[in-house]
């Protein structure tokens, strides 16, 4: 479904990214882990079209889509949060969901975007603050409007950068659940950058390391939690499953 | 929530009538004064797509009033064409003019914006002064016709039920604008753009067409200005005063609100009259300095102005009775 082919990019002499090369099938859930400043954003913000690469292509559903500006990417079929949750601060929680669906792929009607933003807000249990002016949400709240109005833009390709991170052991677990969700039962395709390991290998169907702009490991979460190379970068911690 | 309703309804319903049936009662100077805070209060709307709605703070809003009177006054006195036709083209005028500014907005940010809009407005009066064979250079247009055909009338309360009629246009424009497509993806590229365009909004085409809505409703704006007026000159419509004028109405106000024009004229525009009627010969650029500290203050002490104030303590208020 989405092919990364060879992406190198460079910020000035920082090398972000190093010939990485990436598939994702669809219906998958793919966890995209690695260290502090390995380059996972930056991969997603290549994908997303918020950096243009220096080297290498994107394919999305076989058509590249490499440094098409965003909102094109997001017309396409892919949609992303930020790792820093970016919410419309002065629109209410159901303008911020709305404006996805009303711009997003489907170019729903006003009508029909309320619709989906009052769905998708009941999925991510936030409903009753629809009403509520965005930036006067908390962070759990603010990372949960930042997947419904991800959602709302109708993507079959869903990018989470550090969907979790930040919330407690139990929000965690529920959010972690609502994105398994979002493969099995709507089939969705997933890629998740996570820091919290116990998040990622519960859920991912497969793993991809990066480590220092390149490819350290893939495979399912038992062979990537039980590699050398993979433990070593992480400084020896010992990785949960 | 019935009451509240009908409340609300009745209130406007008192306003307006007051509002219609002012002339009747008050003498020209007042009927004056109100119509022109109508004006403004129309301007500073027109001002509030980009500057409020988009945030964009533009400095140079009188360069469109002036390409909509100028249009719209070469239209009647050249050509006898009705300014009620001529407003449209007026606002088309103003508006492709806006497209341009709206282009500079994706380069300057903020403050660079601001100085970008003076330096264009700036460029506008130098053209306007060149070419003297089409605008009458320094010398202006004087309009000499006559007749409500040509939007011209004999009293002051005409001109007053006319801006009355514009200042309701802008506001129930903007009360749709807000709701609209458009008008969310406006203020979503204001609140975060990055996001915005995570979301699939084109950000040039929309920065570009506020820019455009606005100038061509400044332009419209214009015309009704210079029908008022009767006589056009470079020099005393573009002026950074007028420019800051807009701004500040707006922002006192209250910025990215239908309301927001409409109260700040209310309140400055009387102010800025008064005090011009008193100081006005002696000290030079006084309504300048007056609508620098007033922006000034409202930007420090009461940001969201008058109507964000007044609603967050509305909604204090109602939340306190729960």
């Amino acid at each position: 479904m989405l092919e990364v082919k060879d992406v190198v990019k460079r910020f000035g002499g920082l090398v972000a990214l190093n010939k990485v090369s990436l598939t994702v099938k669809q219906n998958e859930l793919l966890g995209l882990i690695g260290p502090n400043g390995s380059g996972k954003t930056t991969l997603f913000n290549v994908i997303t079209g918020y950096y243009k690469p220096e080297e290498g292509k994107v394919f999305y559903r076989g058509e590249e889509i490499t440094g098409l500006r965003p909102h094109l990417i997001v017309k396409r079929g892919i949609a992303r949060t930020f790792q820093i949750p970016k919410p419309f601060g002065r629109l209410t929680v159901l303008e911020n969901v709305m404006s996805a669906a009303m711009y997003g792929r489907k170019a729903a009607s006003r009508t029909e975007a309320r619709e989906i933003a009052m769905d998708w807000l009941e999925y991510v249990r936030l409903k009753d603050k629809a009403d509520v002016e965005a930036k006067a949400l908390n962070i759990v709240e603010r990372k949960l409007m930042e997947l419904a109005r991800a959602l709302s833009t109708g993507p079959d390709l869903l990018l989470l950068d550090e969907l979790v991170a930040g919330l407690n052991p139990s929000e965690m677990m529920d959010v972690v659940k609502l994105v398994r969700k979002l493969v099995d039962e709507r089939g969705l395709t997933i890629i998740m950058v996570e820091h919290v390991m116990k998040a990622v290998m519960s859920i991912s169907d497969r793993v991809f390391v990066l480590h220092r702009g390149a490819k350290l490991a893939e495979g399912s979460p038992q062979e990537v939690s039980r590699d050398p190379k993979v433990i070593e970068a992480y400084l020896g911690e010992p990785i949960q499953v | 929530m019935e009451f509240k309703f009908t409340w609300k309804w009745l209130v406007i319903a008192v306003l307006l009538i007051a509002a219609l049936i002012f002339p009747l009662f008050a003498d020209e100077f007042m009927v004056s004064i109100l119509m022109q805070a109508y004006l403004w209060a129309f301007l500073a709307m027109s001002w509030d797509v980009i500057g409020g709605y988009g945030g964009q703070f533009s400095l140079g809003h009188a360069a469109f009033i002036a390409l909509g009177a100028y249009t719209s006054t070469i239209l009647l006195e050249s050509y006898g064409i009705s300014p009620w036709i001529g407003m449209w083209a007026a606002g088309l005028v103003a508006g492709a003019a806006g497209a341009l500014v709206g282009f500079a907005s994706l380069r300057l940010r903020g403050p660079f914006f601001a100085l970008g809009t003076i330096a264009f407005a700036e460029l506008v009066k130098l053209l306007l002064l060149y070419f003297k064979g089409i605008t009458g250079g320094p010398l202006g247009i004087l309009i000499t016709k006559s007749g409500p055909e040509y939007m011209l009338f004999e009293s002051q309360a005409h001109y007053y039920y006319l801006m009355f009629a514009l200042m309701i246009a802008g506001l129930l424009f903007l009360k749709w604008f807000e709701a609209s497509k458009f008008g969310i993806g406006l203020v979503a590229i204001r609140e975060d753009e990055e996001a915005a365009e995570g979301v699939g909004i084109n950000v040039y085409r929309t920065k570009v067409i506020g820019a455009a809505i606005s100038a061509f409703l400044t332009g419209i704006g214009g015309t009704i200005y210079a029908q008022w007026i009767h006589f056009i000159r470079p020099d005393i419509i573009v002026k950074l005063e007028y420019s800051t004028q807009i701004a500040a109405i707006d922002v006192v106000g209250g910025a990215g609100t239908p309301y927001g024009g409409l109260i700040g004229a209310l309140i400055l525009v009387p102010l800025s009259l008064y005090l011009n009627a008193i100081f006005g010969g002696m000290i030079a650029g006084l309504s300048l300095i007056l609508y620098g500290v007033v922006l000034l203050v409202v930007v420090v002490m009461v940001p969201g102005g008058i109507y964000g104030l007044v609603r967050r303590k509305w909604m204090s208020r109602g939340k306190g009775g729960k």
